[in-house]
């Protein structure tokens, strides 16, 4: 071989390219097989999918129609939040222990 | 239960196995070939039945199969393996033969001394004749880039034949 230019080197790599090894025999078969294992898988997964969808909707359903009293109190309390101030302005007890309390404690 | 009735795979296979196992093997090297070469129908097979441009067909093939060499190649670089080509495949029995064999064993190993991403468009461009708008499209490099890969790549496959005494 002496200096070649592109098309020279085009010749040399496609006359002289690495052959692959020819396929075994059955490939096709277990392309064939793994093809189906995957459709099945799929197929079950889209079958779960779906399951769980309508028991989760089934349940949130259920959850709602059992208890509609306990989320109406939870959304609506019935107690009204006051906001009167008089509540300060009502007499607290004061911390008049008596004269019985410092006569006693001035004995012991 | 298939999307694609197995008598048309079949066809389909027939038609693109030698295509698509060529490609895996020159990129990728001989260690996982049948698994590899596997590993592409199945996703011809997956990516088939949503795909309506037959006359793009052997673009999309050569994508499929170039993306999985090159995929494996990267797993191998980091597992550390070397690349190698299988040379008990091209012992030739004729008579003389020996040149022949001396050439493929030269042109082997010359793709065997470039980088990966210098054989993947060495071996596209010029072995397979892939016009380089589309390497570029399914390596997802621009056309600029890959003119540039294959400068290099032709440079340094031609460095190895000089070093091999082959060309003056």
């Amino acid at each position: 071989m002496s200096q070649f230019n592109d098309d020279q080197l085009k010749a040399l790599l496609q006359k002289n390219q690495p052959k692959a090894p020819s396929a075994e025999d059955g490939e096709f078969s277990q392309i064939l097989a793994r093809a189906k294992t995957i459709e099945k898988s799929r197929f079950k997964l889209q079958w779960v999918g779906l399951g769980s969808a309508i028991a989760a909707s089934f349940l949130a359903f259920w959850i709602s129609i059992q208890q509609p009293n306990e989320l109406q109190d939870i959304a609506m309390p019935t107690e009204q939040i006051s906001d009167d101030f008089d509540l300060y302005n009502e007499e607290w007890p004061t911390m008049d222990v008596g004269e019985d309390f410092i006569e006693l404690a001035s004995n012991n | 239960m298939l999307k694609i009735p197995p008598s048309e795979f079949k066809i389909l296979y027939e038609e693109y196995n030698s295509l698509v196992r060529s490609v895996i093997y020159q990129i990728a090297g001989p260690k996982y070939l049948n698994d590899l070469v596997q590993e592409a129908f199945i996703k011809i097979w997956k990516g088939l039945p949503g795909f309506n441009e037959h006359s793009k067909m052997s673009s999309w093939i050569y994508r499929i199969a170039t993306n999985i060499a090159i995929d494996s190649r990267r797993a191998a670089t980091r597992r550390h393996e070397e690349f190698g080509y299988d040379f008990g495949q091209i012992r030739d029995p004729r008579a003389g033969a020996d040149k022949e064999l001396e050439n493929r064993q030269l042109v082997q190993q010359g793709l065997e001394s470039l980088s990966d991403d210098h054989r993947v468009v060495l071996v596209l461009a010029y072995i397979h004749e892939r016009p380089l708008s589309e390497i570029a499209e399914n390596l997802g490099l621009s056309e600029g880039t890959v003119k540039s890969r294959l400068h290099y790549a032709k440079t340094a496959f031609a460095e190895y034949l000089k070093s091999k005494g082959a060309v003056a």
